[in-house]
């Protein structure tokens, strides 16, 4: 039983893993900083590691689809993130791919239910 | 004043952890991601904690949930980095053992017969120059193939990984994919392994006992002379021991390549031009050779067995057989790589 519970928690985690880039470009039409984001998806019941989400979002600035700047007049110094020009191309990009995803995936799952019915 | 201490303790802990993470990380990161962290874990321990003051344990929670410093400096990384990476790690690791084996081998053999020819004077000590040698030798055996390999990774390994990714996905087609080797275009592993042991004995060899290479004079105590004139030898030391690596590395690219190609055919070609300069230069002046070797043997034997023969005549041209018999090997290589591979290309 814990095996199947365990191989329903990697195949999950897989199936969230290729949402995240998504979901943190969602956010980042306005500047936040990195545990904020992590903040405001773990409200929406996305959980990502900040150890997983700070070095994706350096990648995403060295892809080009994000830009950062230190915001050093609070109290303490922060590193915000903001989707450049690109970045917003992308995200239009992917929300597209994303809602065919989802058509396809319930087409597919009620045909199987008829299937099967 | 305890108040105190455990503050220092508690900043301590995460200042090690910044610490561990970044210096695995190249320079001009640092500095950035070093005030980044501090900034997240900040974050989370005031998440955490609401804001109070947070313990020794709320400490250890958040960096366990960061994870290992190492796991976490390599997702900011992004790449694996190895110097011998899992395409060239099975190959590397038998050309390792084997030549690792074949200069204990040779140091040994290299021992035993010239304490034989030349008994020592000191037995022990020359027991504890053997033990030396084989250390040495065994280690160098072991840096260079190494040195090699991490070469071919860097050069040949990463460029054809992403030159190979490029052309799939452009013009790919499953027609591209390469004949099944027919037989006779198929390398098996033991002769590359075969002529990597001669290699390496033969550096070995030439190394440790150039001066009992010679003619063997039945005396009492036996006279050996030398046929290379040592002085000259030891100058040209290097270049004979990268004329011998340049047989081994072509042996390892016939292991990696497994068949014969065109690609294989070129890097023959120039190890065999390069080998052949190299013998030129190297063995055709007279100079490497002992030029008193006749006069030696003549000190040496009566000489009876020679009846007529005009033995200064033979030790002349001895050079011009050895270059000749090198250069004519070679050449017969190339084309047998070329033809092989040609026939490896053209459909069989």
């Amino acid at each position: 039983m814990s095996d199947i519970k365990e191989t329903a928690a990697s195949l999950s985690q897989e199936l969230r893993r290729g949402t995240i880039v998504l979901s943190v470009l969602s956010q980042l039409k306005a500047p936040k900083y990195g545990y904020a984001l992590v903040e405001v998806l773990q409200a929406k019941g996305l959980r990502v590691e900040p150890g997983t989400l700070y070095p994706l979002l350096r990648r995403l600035e060295k892809q080009g689809l994000l830009t950062s700047e230190w915001e050093t007049t609070g109290s303490k110094p922060r590193k915000y993130y903001v989707m450049s020009t690109t970045g917003k191309l992308v995200y239009e990009l992917l929300c597209d791919e994303w809602q065919e995803i989802q058509a396809s995936i319930e087409s597919l799952r009620n045909e199987g239910e008829m299937g099967n019915g | 004043m305890v108040e105190q201490k455990m503050k220092v303790d508690r900043k301590n802990l995460v200042e090690r952890y910044i610490f561990d993470v970044v210096r695995r990380l190249p320079g001009k990161q640092r500095a950035d991601i070093e005030q980044e962290l501090r900034g997240l874990i900040d974050d989370m321990l005031t998440a955490r904690t609401g804001g109070m003051m947070p313990g020794k344990e709320d400490i250890e929670a958040v960096l366990g949930e960061l994870g290992r410093p190492g796991e976490l400096a390599a997702k900011y990384r992004g790449t694996e980095r190895f110097l011998i990476g899992p395409d060239y790690f099975d190959i590397y690791w038998l050309i390792v053992r084997i030549v690792m084996a074949a200069t204990a081998f040779g140091i040994t053999v290299a021992m035993i017969v010239g304490n034989i020819t030349v008994p020592p004077q000191n037995v022990g000590l020359a027991i504890g120059q053997f033990f030396l040698d084989l250390f040495l030798g065994v280690v160098q055996a072991f840096a260079w193939v190494t040195v090699i390999f991490a070469l071919i990774q860097r050069f040949a390994g990463k460029g054809s990984a992403e030159k190979m990714k490029e052309e799939f996905r452009e013009t790919w087609k499953p027609a591209d994919l390469p004949d099944l080797p027919a037989a006779k275009t198929r390398i098996g592993v033991g002769e590359p392994v075969v002529g990597i042991v001669f290699g390496v004995i033969g550096i070995v060899i030439l190394t440790i006992i150039p001066h009992l290479i010679g003619v063997y004079v039945a005396t009492d105590p036996v006279t050996i002379i030398p046929i290379f004139d040592l002085d000259v030898w030891q100058k040209m030391l290097p270049l004979i021991v990268i004329i011998c690596s340049l047989g081994i590395i072509k042996e390892v690219a016939r292991l990696i390549s497994g068949r014969y190609t065109l690609k294989l055919a070129a890097a023959v070609t120039v190890i065999d031009i390069a080998t052949i300069i190299l013998v030129i230069s190297v063995f055709l002046p007279s100079a490497i050779w002992n030029g008193d070797l006749i006069p030696s043997l003549r000190a040496a034997s009566d000489m009876t067995w020679a009846g007529d023969v005009d033995l200064e005549y033979i030790w002349s041209i001895v050079p011009m057989i050895i270059v000749g018999l090198t250069i004519f090997g070679n050449v017969i290589d190339i084309i047998t790589n070329w033809v092989r591979g040609a026939r490896n290309a053209v459909k069989v």
